[in-house]
């Protein structure tokens, strides 16, 4: 009985590792290096293996984002500590592959925190408005809202440094593409 | 003019570390059992006379020993309550230390109400070594103003199942035995976690 318990929670928590594995190593290394990641994910499997009885079986992942979201806020804070006390670590910014889009990685860059996790999640993670909310720990509604401000955001980053490079390599005197 | 979000966010994915973004194929159950076998040694490693090194984890024994807990937690909860530990104002207690290795029992508001320690209070002071809350309300009968949470050096990112403190953040708050509670019973106080405090602890 006990054995047959134990035995459906494993393969239970089986089920939900194979499933959001790879996700959740892939949103941490677009968060952090690759260290900090490995041993986020662990902490992150404990507490999937420990809570596994409270993982929601029709949103497992964005749950699971949302434990990595605060585990890694921790790591982080623990990691500021270390190099507090010892010496400065290497530091961890968000990487982005910035050489494909110059421009909107610094408009990227322009933004707040908050504005940027949306964007990931949004368009990195491809998360609906209602999963990122579940991994904010914020209201549906609060999440649309706040996804929308933030692209209109990007956006106006975007057009500040078209307007400001109008004789850029690929564009017209007129801010259009050359090429059209 | 405006870029439709469908581009936007296509543009987005061009700079993404990770590219491709293509959804990864689940992994077999074989090599999530693999991935999961270090965390089931650190959970079985769990230091206990009374059994083996591979201990499993029955629901009877959980019970047992979240009954223990309870009633372990409330014991010093009541000691706590005629004289301060901290000072006058102010209730000391502390995060679990290391990485927390046992089952969580499923939340539930039952167990909820049966926490001898459960209070609302927002974070503020947030050092590697402590956390201080100014409490605006208690839900068991405490009477401190300030509780101070130590985060002891050994502390995990994992140890209260990822609880995340930060400055200015309202937090709903557990405790036994002087310990808080991970598992779900205390965490950033989101509208769900706030409804099942009231639950458990109306009036």
């Amino acid at each position: 009985m006990t054995e047959s318990r134990d035995t459906e929670r494993r393969r239970r928590v089986e089920d939900v590792v194979a499933s959001v594995y790879d996700p959740l190593e892939r949103y941490l290394l677009r968060r952090t290096d690759r260290g900090t990641a490995e041993d986020v994910l662990g902490d992150v499997l404990l507490v999937i293996w420990r809570r596994a009885d409270d993982i929601p079986a029709d949103g497992a992942l964005p749950w699971c984002y949302a434990v990595a979201r605060r585990c890694l806020a921790n790591s982080l804070r623990g990691a500021q500590r270390r190099t507090r006390l010892f010496t400065r670590l290497a530091e961890t910014p968000p990487p982005v592959e910035d050489s494909a889009d110059p421009d909107l990685a610094e408009a990227i860059a322009a933004l707040s925190d908050g504005d940027r996790e949306l964007l990931r999640l949004w368009a990195w993670e491809q998360l609906p408005a209602r999963e990122i909310a579940q991994v904010l720990d914020i209201s549906p509604n609060a999440a649309s809202i706040r996804l929308h401000r933030a692209t209109g955001r990007l956006r106006a980053q975007l057009s500040s440094r078209k307007n400001r490079d109008p004789g850029g390599q690929l564009q017209g005197h007129d801010g259009t593409e050359a090429s059209r | 003019m405006t870029e439709p979000d469908d581009e936007l966010r296509a543009r987005l994915s061009g700079i993404d570390p990770m590219r491709p973004t293509a959804t990864p194929e689940p992994l077999s159950r074989q090599r999530a059992a693999e991935i999961l076998e270090p965390t089931m040694l650190i959970d079985e490693s769990t230091p206990d006379p009374t059994a083996g090194p591979r201990r499993r984890f029955s629901p009877a024994l959980l019970a047992a020993a979240a009954a223990l807990v309870i009633v372990a937690g409330i014991l010093v909860s009541l000691s706590a309550r005629g004289s301060g530990p901290a000072g006058a104002n102010t209730l000391a207690l502390s995060a679990p230390g290391g990485t927390v290795m046992s089952s969580c029992v499923r939340f539930d508001v039952a167990i909820l109400r049966d926490m001898p320690v459960a209070f609302a209070g927002t974070a503020t002071a947030v050092t590697p070594s402590a956390v201080t809350l100014q409490v605006d309300r208690w839900y068991t009968d405490g009477t401190a103003d300030v509780v101070s949470i130590a985060l002891p050096d050994s502390h995990s990112s994992a140890s209260l199942d990822g609880v995340d403190f930060r400055q200015g953040t309202r937090y709903l708050v557990t405790a036994t035995g002087g310990v808080v509670n991970g598992c779900g019973f205390s965490g950033e106080a989101t509208p769900e976690l706030e409804a099942a405090y009231a639950e458990a602890f109306p009036g």
